[in-house]
C-alpha cells in the first residue's frame, strides 16, 4: 500500500510519546524481570535473620544489613579449603582433559589410522551408553581412585562430545598441509605442534572452557567417589550450606530447627558461587559464542 | 540425580554436531535419538541403585524364634524436675544439674582406626588436625575416627554404592527417614547380629545402651528374630501444632477440652487480613495425619482388628478428619500454598505471625520458643474431640533410625559397642556433657548456675551439626534447652504429660512386610496425591474410595496380610 501523501513513512517519524512511554515500560519491565530476582538474592544475603522473618522470606531492602551469613560460611576455614581444591582440580584436570582430549582427537582424525573406525566407535558407545553410577564406582574403587583427587579427574577425563567438535575441527584443516609437511620430513609429533595445534587455537580455547566450567561445577562425581569431607570441592560444600536444616519430611525425623533463617546463609551461598563465573564470564563470552557456532555450521 | 558423569550435555549448548564436526556416518536425526538414549542411560543408575545386595529370602519375623528385647535398666542419675514415665513422657529439667556423674568405667577404644558413616544436616567438619572437638572424640572413646558424612539430600544414592562396594565401614548408621532399597536384606546379610550381646540382661554390659526405652528397640524392630542395631531415640510424639497461644486466647479458644467446632470457629476467626490459623507445609500433608486424623480417633496408619490389619485410610474416622480438613480449606483457614511451602518457610511465617499454628515436628519446640521470644507464646494443642472416638495423637516410630556394625571378630564387636555405649551416656552424666557441649573452655562455659554456655568454637565445632557424632549412638533425649526458661519446659512437659496416654501406637511398626519394602513409597505417594486433591477441592469427596481401592489392589492388601502375618509369628 502506498504512503498518504506528506506522511512520512513510521521508521521516519520522531516516535509518538505513547510509543516511547510504551518501550521505556517494556525495557523497565524486562529489566526488572532480570535483574530483581538478583537485588533480592544479594539483599537476603546482607539481610539480618530479623528482617528475614519480618519480610516473610525474602527481603527486597535489608533494613539491617549485615555480613553475618558471609562470616559464617567463610570462618573455619572449611570453605575457602575447598576453594583450592576446587581450583586445583579446575586446573589440573582442565590441562589433563585438554591433552588427551587434543592427543585422541588429532589420532582419531587423521586417515587410515590402525584401528581409528573402531576405536572411534568405541568411543561414541560411551556417548551413548555412559556408565551407570554403581558400575562406575566400582571401576573407580577397584583401581584405587577411591578418595583420591585423580577420582575428580580420571573419570571424566576425555568427554566424547568434547572428543568430536575437536576431531571435526581437525579434520577440516586442509590435507595438503600435511601432505607438504610430510615432504619436509615431518613426523606425526611435528605435524600436531606445528600445524594443527597453531591452527585450532579457537577450539582448544572453547573445549578448554567447557572441561574448566565443568571441573569447577562439578560436585556428583566428589559425593560418590571422595570420603573424608576435607577434600570435597567447593560446590560440594556450599550444597551442604544450601541444604542445611531444610527438608525433613519424617515423624521419627524430629531434626527440624537446627537452623533458623538459614534463608540468608542459603542466599549468601549462592552469591559466593555466582562470583567466579561472573568475574570470568564477560571476558570469556565470545569464545563460548564460536564454540557453539564450531561444528553447528559448515563452512 | 541432578549432575551426571558426563561434564556436558550437548543438547543444551548447542544443535547436534553435523558433518563438520565428522560425524559423517550419523544423521541428525539419529543423533538426537541417541541422545535420547544417553539419558536414559544416565536415568537408569536410579534403577541400579535400587538392586543393592540381598541374601534373598524373607527378612521377615514369622514363624521365626525370636529373642528377647534388651532389659530396660534406668540410669541412676540427678533427679528431674519434672519426672518421665516409662510411657514416653521425658524427664524435664528446668535447670542443669549441679553434681555429674561418671556414666563409663573406662576408654571404650583399643586405639584402633574406626570407620563411621552417618548421615549429616550441616557442612562438613575442618580435618582433625585442626579439630579440638574431633581430637578430643579420638582421644576419649580411644579410637582413630574416620567419618564419613552423607548429606541428607545424597543419603540413598551415596549409600547404595557404599553397601555395593564391599567396603562397609565399621559403624553404619541409617535414619532420617530414609530406607534403603532391601535394607533389612542389606543388613542381615552383611552386619553383624548383636543378638548375643544385647538381648535381654546380656545388654548390662553396656549399661548406657541398657537405658534406652524399650519402644525405642520395637520401634527399631527386629530382623528374622534377632536383633542387629542400636536405635537412636526419640521422643514419643512424633509430630505436634505449635500454636501461637495468645492468638488463640483472643479469640477465647481453650485446647483444654475442645470440640472440632469450637477448633474450627477458632482457626476460621484467625484467618483474616493475610494470616491464616492453619500452618502446615508440604512435608505434612495439611497437619491430616499429624493432628486432625488423631483428633478424630483415627488409627495410626493401621488397626489390629484381632489379628487382622487394617490401613487407618480406609475407615470412617479418617475420612471425617480429610472432610473436616478440606471445609477449612474451603474456608480460607490454611496458608494457600500450604501444599508447597517448605518447613522452613512455614516457620518463617509461623514466626512472623502471618500462620498462627504450625504443624512440625516436636524438635522444633525449643528453636519455636527461642525464635519468637517476646513475640507471642509458643505452646503446643492438645487434640480437639472430633467425633464420638477418643481424641488421641499419633505416637511416632520412637526413633530417629538405628545404627548397625559391620561384620568383626566378637572381640571388636565389643570393643565398637563399648564406643556407642560410651555416646550415648545419659543426661547428667560428664560424658553427655561431653558428647553434648564438648570440652569446658574451649567449646562451652560454665554459667554461674553451671549452665554450659556454648562458645562461638562450638558453631564450627559441633557434635550435631559439623562433627555429628550423635547419630551413631545417643542417649534418650530429655526436656533440657539451653537459653529456653523453665515455663516453656514446663509447658512442653505438661503437653506431654496429657497427650502420651491418649498417644495412638502403630501396630506395625517394627514389623516387616517384603510388599511394603518394594512398593510402600509409591503406594504411599499415590495415595497423599489424593488426599491433596480432595483436601484443595481437585477432586470430590466421594472420590476418596476409588483412591483407597487403587491403594489396595496395587499392593496394599497383600501389605496387610504380610503384617498380620508376622504379627501372629
Amino acid at each position: 500500500m502506498k504512503p498518504r501523501r506528506g506522511v512520512r513513512p513510521a521508521w521516519q517519524e520522531p516516535p509518538h510519546p505513547l510509543t516511547s512511554t510504551a518501550k521505556a515500560v517494556a525495557i523497565v519491565v524486562v529489566i526488572a524481570l532480570v535483574a530483581v530476582p538478583f537485588l533480592v538474592v544479594v539483599s537476603t544475603s546482607l539481610a539480618s535473620p530479623a528482617d528475614v522473618v519480618a519480610n516473610g522470606g525474602w527481603v527486597i531492602w535489608p533494613e539491617h544489613p549485615s555480613f553475618a551469613a558471609y562470616s559464617q560460611i567463610l570462618a573455619g576455614g572449611v570453605v575457602s579449603r575447598a576453594t583450592l581444591v576446587s581450583a586445583g582440580v579446575t586446573i589440573v584436570g582442565t590441562a589433563c582433559s585438554l591433552t588427551a582430549t587434543v592427543l585422541l582427537a588429532y589420532a582419531l582424525s587423521r586417515p587410515k589410522v590402525f584401528g581409528g573406525k573402531p576405536i572411534t566407535l568405541l568411543v561414541l558407545f560411551t556417548f551413548l551408553f555412559p556408565p551407570g553410577i554403581i558400575p562406575a564406582y566400582l571401576v573407580v574403587k577397584q583401581t584405587g581412585l577411591l578418595d583420591s583427587y585423580a577420582a575428580l579427574i580420571a573419570p571424566v577425563l576425555v568427554n566424547t562430545f568434547n572428543l568430536v567438535v575437536m576431531r571435526g575441527f581437525f579434520q577440516s584443516v586442509p590435507a595438503e598441509l600435511y601432505e607438504a609437511a610430510r615432504l619436509d620430513g615431518a613426523s606425526e609429533w611435528a605435524m600436531l605442534s606445528r600445524i594443527t595445534i597453531p591452527l585450532s587455537r579457537a577450539v582448544l580455547a572453547v573445549v578448554g572452557l567447557f572441561y574448566a566450567v565443568s571441573y569447577w561445577n562439578s560436585w556428583f562425581n566428589a559425593l560418590l567417589y571422595i570420603d573424608t569431607p576435607t577434600r570435597w570441592p567447593l560446590q560440594l560444600v556450599l550444597r551442604t550450606y544450601v541444604l542445611a536444616g531444610g527438608q525433613i519430611a519424617d515423624p521419627s525425623t524430629s531434626e527440624a530447627g537446627l537452623l533458623s533463617a538459614p534463608q540468608t546463609v542459603q542466599m549468601a551461598v549462592v552469591v559466593l558461587a555466582t562470583i567466579p563465573i561472573v568475574l570470568v564470564y564477560p571476558f570469556l563470552q565470545r569464545f563460548f559464542v564460536k564454540g557453539v557456532l564450531s561444528g553447528a555450521i559448515k563452512s | 540425580m541432578s549432575d551426571s558423569p558426563d561434564l556436558f550435555l550437548p543438547s543444551r549448548l548447542t544443535g547436534p554436531p553435523t558433518n563438520r564436526a565428522g560425524l559423517t556416518a550419523v544423521s541428525r536425526r539419529s543423533l538426537f535419538k541417541a541422545i535420547g538414549l544417553g539419558a536414559t542411560a544416565i536415568a537408569a543408575p536410579a534403577l541400579l541403585a535400587s538392586c543393592g545386595k540381598g541374601s534373598g529370602g524373607s527378612v521377615s519375623n514369622a514363624g521365626v524364634a525370636k529373642v528377647p528385647w534388651p532389659t530396660y535398666q534406668p540410669f541412676a542419675g540427678p533427679p528431674p524436675d519434672l519426672p518421665g514415665t516409662a510411657a514416653g513422657v521425658q524427664a524435664g529439667y528446668t535447670k542443669y544439674p549441679s553434681s555429674l556423674v561418671s556414666a563409663v568405667k573406662a576408654k571404650p577404644g583399643d586405639g584402633s582406626r574406626v570407620r563411621a558413616v552417618a548421615i549429616t544436616y550441616g557442612t562438613p567438619p575442618r580435618p582433625v588436625s585442626q579439630n579440638k572437638l574431633w581430637q578430643a572424640v579420638n582421644d576419649r572413646l580411644g579410637i582413630d575416627l574416620d567419618f564419613l558424612l552423607i548429606p541428607d539430600a545424597d543419603f540413598d544414592t551415596k549409600m547404595a554404592t557404599l553397601i555395593s562396594g564391599d567396603d562397609l565401614p565399621d559403624i553404619i548408621s541409617i535414619g532420617g527417614g530414609h530406607h534403603l532399597p532391601h535394607e533389612q536384606e542389606f543388613v542381615s546379610s552383611e552386619c553383624a547380629d548383636l543378638s548375643d550381646y544385647l538381648s535381654g540382661d546380656k545388654i548390662k554390659d553396656y549399661p548406657n545402651l541398657a537405658n534406652l526405652p524399650q519402644y525405642a528397640w520395637q520401634g527399631m524392630g527386629r530382623i528374622k528374630g534377632r536383633i542387629y542395631g542400636i536405635p537412636l531415640e526419640r521422643p514419643l510424639p512424633g509430630w505436634a501444632m505449635f500454636i501461637d497461644r495468645d492468638a488463640f486466647n483472643s479469640v477465647g479458644a481453650n485446647d483444654a477440652s475442645w470440640t472440632k467446632d469450637e477448633f474450627a470457629s477458632a482457626v476460621k476467626a484467625l484467618s483474616k487480613n493475610k494470616q491464616y490459623g492453619m500452618g502446615a507445609s508440604k512435608s505434612n500433608q495439611f497437619g491430616l495425619r499429624q493432628y486432625h486424623c488423631g483428633s478424630f480417633g483415627a488409627a495410626n496408619d493401621w488397626k489390629l482388628y484381632g489379628g487382622n490389619f487394617v490401613r487407618a485410610d480406609t475407615l470412617p474416622e479418617f475420612k471425617e478428619a480429610l472432610a473436616f480438613a478440606r471445609d477449612l480449606f474451603a474456608a480460607g483457614a490454611y496458608y494457600p500454598d500450604t501444599m508447597s511451602i517448605s518447613t522452613v518457610d512455614m516457620k518463617t511465617y509461623f514466626y512472623n505471625g502471618t500462620l498462627k499454628s504450625a504443624t512440625d515436628g516436636l524438635a522444633a519446640y525449643a528453636p519455636n520458643v527461642t525464635s519468637t521470644k517476646g513475640k507471642f507464646t509458643v505452646d503446643l494443642a492438645l487434640p480437639f474431640h472430633g467425633g464420638s472416638a477418643t481424641p488421641g495423637i499419633f505416637a511416632g516410630g520412637g526413633t530417629f533410625g538405628y545404627t548397625v556394625l559391620k561384620k568383626a571378630s566378637p572381640e571388636r564387636i565389643q570393643m565398637l559397642l563399648r564406643v556407642l555405649d560410651y555416646l550415648a551416656a545419659p543426661f547428667g552424666s560428664k560424658e553427655y556433657e561431653f558428647v553434648h557441649f564438648g570440652i569446658e573452655g574451649t567449646h562451652f562455659t560454665r554459667a554461674a548456675d553451671g549452665t554450659p554456655t556454648p562458645t562461638a568454637l562450638w558453631k564450627d565445632e559441633n557434635t550435631s551439626v559439623t562433627l555429628p557424632i550423635i547419630y551413631l549412638a545417643e542417649a534418650p533425649r530429655v526436656l533440657y534447652f539451653a537459653g529456653v526458661d523453665a515455663q516453656s519446659v514446663k509447658r512442653l512437659h505438661d503437653w506431654e504429660a496429657k497427650a502420651v496416654p491418649v498417644a495412638v501406637k502403630n501396630p506395625a511398626s517394627g514389623l516387616v512386610s517384603d510388599t511394603n519394602n518394594r512398593t510402600g513409597t509409591v503406594l504411599n505417594q499415590n495415595l497423599n496425591d489424593g488426599i491433596n486433591a480432595i483436601i484443595t477441592g481437585k477432586t470430590p469427596l466421594d472420590g476418596w474410595e476409588a483412591i483407597v481401592k487403587k491403594w489396595r489392589d496395587d499392593g496394599g492388601d497383600r501389605i496387610a496380610e504380610e503384617y498380620a502375618k508376622e504379627y501372629a509369628g
